[in-house]
């Protein structure tokens, strides 16, 4: 009697906690927005009614700092886009467009001529003017990411009322792309902020010896000073020293920014009605996802898990859009006495592999299948040049791996090394299974994304599974491959038996340096159709972003690296 | 039907005529749970005259502290319960008294002290406290605070302890002093009866004689009847003037203290707990116990309970439940007696 | 009563240099230094070892240990490697916040848990304790994280009765406390019970009885104050542990606290970040610690006479 009393207890406090629950599921009530500040509406059949001019969006992460130079992550990239403008602008398609000033290339590709527009102001009122722009450029050749930009100029120098001058030791196709990100700063308003009084000359300075006794040169010291490399103050305040379409109103960088439209911006015309931005930095992916149903933010990129639910919602505009981000596996083909030394090996590898199935079930669908490292929709200088190549063959896969030695395949003494980010551990499990129906077998390695791509350099593994963003050009890439960043790069390419690898460099060089489109996208292909052969970095598929937003929002998506909310209009 | 209700007890009525201070007839108590019912209480009689100490003799087990308890209704709710019995406390019906009624009682009427005083008192709370939490539940309405300081000062001095201790803590008193302290919080009302559960077995020797000592004394200044709960046949001989003998949850045997101590005529049980006890003048090797154990509680043996450790057991002792003998104050529950009246 | 106070004050310095001790052995450990997360890839080797000279990160570890500890002495908690930002100005805006957090999980837990406790104790095998016990035993099951999400999907998508995002109201606070309060009170519950059953059947109670107290004066005077002594260690330590450790709570409801401070810091390998939150939290955890044992010298005489002495 007591035991049925206990069960019976049991039960129905059981039911008492799950009916509090249970309401999930099943009816689809209207998912009323709950107290918005702005008093956002979702029905776009009441009409009349007030146009909004205010936008709430999230950022997956802080950024690290507003200082366009300061970082090349990918949220501080985007913030960045949004208060600064460069000397150039890059459409979402990739059409060059000028920005702070119009520009002209000389005929040998070695000169390019810089006029600054009319009415391009900073954001506290000044006029951008060649000393800033110079400044500028020349600070970003000091910075630690922006350096490769600037790797090819001789000279950057004002050459007029409104003029400066870049001259380049060789033709760069690459330059406008790279300009884009060359974020043009006010040095005055930089040094302000900075609580730098007077501008820095060399005789402030002498050499020096630090503790390791190693000497830091007078001109070193001048440099860091007068451009603000280590900047204390700028970058993690609301500063106004940029000419972008927006304006910093206020700065919490762990929680929230908030943006104002420039009044003055010199392309105001071209934009959008948004007038104010909330940026929300929210880390959880369903946290982001309530807020879209809950009406706070207005546009969010779905986690994939629930991206068929909110496209049969209806109750907002999605688009699943194909981007740059490519996953990909990179291989280990210079450990000493290791199969996948052997290019064969690699080519089988790829065959094995059914990406279509991969994205299926390991990606949600959300992926299209990648036949180059470079998506040739969005990255100059890419094609379809290995369009259809290597489609999965299981029994092309066995005949290779036969001819080059391995008929009854092999067992892989390294793990596969896999970052624990998104659905990178399931992806490499579907391919540890495709590999090991070819008789290839491997164990996986899980890491931290920080862990895994730190290890990832020393070649303590066979195959490692990443995702990397190239953006705008197929140059790009280079710097994840070219020998010149040998040591910290994973591929390793300059490691190849018979300096093979220096065929690499050679494309990577003379496709950047090419003079026309013609033939620099002949270089590229060339890279490509190289790379396609070596298989030491498997391209696997591309990731598709979804994206829902709310229904008034007309926000245009095209640009799959960036949101470009200067152009989005409320109806 | 709820648990309680299967076992109401309706024996009785609610008050009675009589002088004395407590009649127990018939008392049954069982402890019931899922699993086993334990008979620890298996239909005892007792009186007790006002201002009369009885001792309740008997091994661990007996029923002695069960009895107690069950006069003051203390027993566990959940799974004690009196079948049958009536007691009577100045003619009133405690078995039947409202929850209420029992409240006023304790600590007031009838007041219990309990084997081991380093648990007994509450260890946050000063022991003045605890004793003026007694006065104060049972005080006239007309009491004034100071009044009741007043008294609690003046029970500690009735026990020996100096008052400026009441602000100390149970925990910064010895054993004994505990003990004293208890006894001053059971008297400071004065009851009319006090149940002392073997309050003296968890003191050491010197400290128990100190307590019996303060507690005659006591007991003779206020009048107090009191039930003296021990295993101790030497306190019993001190201090009580009617004993009561029990085994296996019956008072087997019964009588005034000249009865027990100096009649002759003993149930085999009481001659075996007096021959347990060692003797200081004979050299013995080995001391005298009971053989056997008492019976399990859960399930009696048929007969008389005492039956299977009794050297003089017969087959009929073994078989029918023996009638009591009696002879003026003595009773005695044996077929050995019976059979001689024959 | 204060030399007891100043000697568990002068303990801090040990407990404090120990975690920091402890901690920056574990980090030194870990794999990847600072520049090669913080800068990313596609950089010379040469490159990452000049930035982490002058992070100061390639230094011997007990020179950098020392030297954490000279600045530290100071009130300098140094600068995070990964945004340049000073550590403290960091740590100032998050503290607050996760004293807030932590401050009102357990209030709801003791709130609830604490009475429901004596509750199910004093009416043992009857309806009053097997539901209680019963969900309890469900809730202190519970993962945090499920049990916000849950809450979240429900009451502010769903049903609208509260944002998603925090908005700078008071009602911001009510998920997330629920969320950590409520497994916590749970577990609160079935500790004061067993702890109340243990002090319901000791010997003073029956005193009490016998002398005539009303039940309820037994239950609320003589037995809930016994019981409660375990129970506030209890609470003031699950302080400490939920100072820290609500990570994913916060994350989820966009609570910027000391935890998600301290991952974040952890994936970016940001040495000055993760130390300066041990610092606050070995902090935090000592000083509650402390008063949590003086409270209970001041409610238990026992105690309380071995600190006068």
């Amino acid at each position: 009697m007591k035991n049925v009393k206990r069960v019976l207890a049991l039960v129905l406090a059981l039911v008492l906690c799950f009916g509090l629950l249970a309401g999930c599921g099943g009816d689809n009530k209207e998912t009323t927005p709950a107290a918005t500040q702005q008093g956002g509406n979702t029905d776009p059949t009441q009409a009349p009614h007030e146009v909004r001019s205010d936008l709430n969006i999230a950022l997956t992460d802080a950024p690290v700092t507003n200082d366009p130079h300061g970082n090349s992550k990918d949220m501080t990239q985007q913030l960045s886009h949004w208060i600064n403008d460069g000397l150039i602008l890059v459409e979402g398609d990739g059409t060059i467009k000028p920005g702070v000033a119009n520009y002209k290339m000389s005929d040998d590709g070695l000169t390019y001529t810089f006029t600054i527009r009319d009415g391009v102001k900073f954001h506290n009122g000044d006029p951008v003017t060649p000393e800033d722009v110079v400044w500028s450029i020349e600070r970003c050749t000091d910075m630690a990411y922006y350096k490769n930009y600037t790797a090819s100029f001789t000279d950057v120098k004002k050459t007029g009322d409104k003029e400066v001058t870049i001259t380049l030791k060789s033709p760069d196709n690459a330059l406008l792309y790279n300009l884009y990100r060359i974020k043009i700063l006010s040095q005055k308003r930089v040094y302000e902020i900075e609580g730098i009084t007077a501008v820095p000359k060399i005789e402030d300075f002498a050499d020096k010896t630090d503790s390791e006794g190693k000497t830091i040169t007078a001109k070193d010291q001048w440099k860091e000073a007068y451009y603000v490399k280590k900047p204390k103050t700028f970058g993690n305040v609301a500063e106004d020293a940029g000419c972008g379409p927006f304006v910093i109103k206020s700065y919490d960088k762990d929680r929230l920014i908030e943006l104002e439209k420039f009044a003055d911006y010199y392309d105001i015309a071209n934009t959008g009605n948004i007038k104010t931005v909330k940026i929300n930095i929210i880390t959880e992916n369903s946290t982001r996802y309530n807020a879209l149903l809950n009406g706070q933010l207005d546009l969010v990129q779905v986690p994939s898990a629930n991206w068929e639910e909110i496209v049969n919602n209806g109750k907002f505009n999605t688009l699943a859009q194909e981007s740059a981000t490519i996953c990909t596996m990179i291989v280990n083909h210079y450990r000493e006495g290791s199969p996948l030394g052997n290019k064969l090996v690699r080519q089988a590898i790829r065959y094995a592999l059914n990406r279509e199935a991969i994205i299926k079930s390991a990606a949600k669908g959300m992926g299209v299948v990648a036949y180059t490292l470079y998506n040739p929709k969005y990255i100059i200088g890419s094609s379809n040049v290995n369009e259809g190549t290597y489609e999965f063959n299981q029994q092309k896969a066995k005949e290779l791996l036969a001819q080059a030695g391995y008929p009854d395949g092999f067992t892989l003494e390294q793990k596969f090394l896999v970052p624990k980010t998104g659905d990178s551990v399931a992806v490499a499990q579907v391919i540890q299974q495709m590999l090991k129906a070819v008789g290839i077998i491997v164990e996986i390695d899980q890491k931290d994304s920080s862990t895994a791509s730190t290890e990832s350099k020393n070649g303590t593994q066979d195959l490692y599974l990443t995702n990397s963003n190239y953006v705008f050009h197929m140059s790009d890439g280079s710097r994840a491959m070219h020998s010149r960043t040998i040591k910290t790069q994973v591929a390793k390419y300059a490691w190849l038996p018979n300096n093979e690898g220096a065929k690499l460099d050679e494309l990577y060089d003379s496709a950047q340096a090419a003079t026309t489109d013609a033939e620099r996208d002949r270089l590229y292909a060339e890279l490509n159709e190289w790379l396609n052969d070596q298989s030491i970095n498997i391209p696997i598929y591309y990731h598709v972003k979804g994206f829902a937003w709310d229904k008034n929002l007309d926000a245009d998506l095209t640009n799959p690296y960036y949101l470009y909310i200067q152009y989005w209009n409320w109806k | 039907m709820s648990k309680k209700d299967l076992y109401k007890n309706t024996d009785g009525e609610k008050f009675i005529e009589t002088d004395k201070l407590l009649i127990i007839k018939n008392l049954e108590v069982i402890y019931k749970t899922d699993k086993t019912t334990v008979h620890a209480v298996n239909g005892i009689d007792l009186e007790l005259g006002k201002g009369e100490t009885i001792g309740l003799v008997g091994e661990t087990g007996a029923g002695k502290t069960t009895t107690a308890l069950s006069i003051l209704r203390l027993l566990p709710e959940v799974t004690a319960h009196t079948p049958h019995g009536e007691i009577y406390f100045n003619g009133e019906n405690l078995i039947q008294a409202p929850e209420e009624r029992m409240r006023d009682i304790r600590g007031d009427k009838i007041s219990m002290i309990f084997q081991d005083p380093m648990t007994a008192l509450n260890p946050v709370y000063t022991v003045g406290e605890q004793i003026y939490e007694a006065l104060e539940l049972h005080a006239p309405e007309h009491k004034t605070k100071e009044e009741l300081n007043a008294r609690v000062d003046e029970v500690l001095k009735m026990v020996g302890i100096t008052p400026e201790r009441k602000n100390e803590y149970p925990h910064q008193f010895s054993g004994g002093m505990k003990q004293r302290v208890v006894i001053a919080m059971a008297l400071a009302c004065e009851p009319e009866l006090l149940i002392a559960d073997e309050p003296t077995t968890a003191l050491d020797v010197t400290i128990q004689a100190q307590v019996l000592i303060m507690m005659r004394e006591l007991r003779d200044r206020l009048g107090t009847a009191m039930i003296m709960i021990t295993h101790d046949l030497g306190i019993v001989a001190q201090t009580c003037d009617k004993v009561a003998v029990m085994y296996a949850g019956e008072i087997i045997e019964s009588g005034t203290a000249e009865d027990i101590y100096n009649s002759g005529k003993r149930h085999p049980y009481t001659e075996g707990l007096f021959g347990s006890i060692p003797d200081l003048t004979e050299d013995t090797d080995r001391l005298k116990p009971i053989p056997g154990l008492m019976p399990d509680p859960t399930n009696l043996p048929k007969g008389c309970y005492f039956s299977p450790r009794c050297p003089y057991a017969t087959d009929k002792c073994r078989s029918e439940h023996p009638p009591v003998h009696v002879d003026g104050d003595h009773k005695i529950a044996c077929w050995l007696f019976a059979e001689k009246e024959e | 009563m204060w030399r007891y106070v100043v000697k568990r004050l002068l303990l801090l310095i040990p407990v404090i240099l120990g975690a920091i001790l402890i901690i920056s052995f574990v980090l030194s450990l870990s794999k990847g230094s600072p520049a090669e997360i913080i800068l990313g890839p596609g950089f010379q080797q040469e490159e990452y070892d000049e930035y982490n000279r002058e992070l100061g990160f390639s230094d011997p570890f007990f020179v950098r240990y020392f030297r954490y500890v000279g600045n530290l002495v100071k009130g300098d908690f140094g600068t995070s490697y990964y945004n340049k930002t000073s550590v403290w100005s960091e740590l100032k805006a998050r503290i607050p916040i996760s004293l807030r957090t932590t401050f009102m999980a357990l209030a709801l837990a003791a709130l609830v848990g604490v009475p429901l406790g004596v509750l199910t104790a004093v009416k043992q095998y009857s309806m009053f304790d097997t539901i209680p016990t019963a969900m309890a035993m469900i809730f202190a099951a519970t993962p945090v994280f499920w049990l916000g999400m849950l809450l979240m999907f429900f009451f502010a998508v769903k049903l609208g009765w509260f944002s998603v995002l925090p908005v700078g109201k008071f009602k911001d606070l009510i998920l997330p406390t629920l969320s950590l309060g409520l497994p916590h009170a749970a577990r609160q519950m079935r500790f004061t019970r067993s702890s109340m059953l243990e002090a319901i059947r000791e010997d003073y109670i029956r005193t009490a009885r016998a002398k005539g107290c009303k039940e309820r004066t037994v239950i609320w005077h003589h037995a809930v104050k016994n019981a409660l002594l375990p129970v506030i260690t209890v609470i003031g330590n699950s302080f400490g542990a939920m100072f820290g450790g609500t990570v994913i709570i916060e994350k989820l409801f966009v609570v910027n606290g000391i935890g998600s401070l301290m991952v974040k810091g952890i994936g970016n390998r940001d040495v000055p970040i993760v130390t300066g939150c041990v610092v606050i939290i070995a902090l935090v955890y000592s000083l509650v610690t402390m008063v949590v044992d003086i409270l209970y010298a001041y409610i238990d005489p026992r105690t309380k006479a071995r600190f006068i002495k």
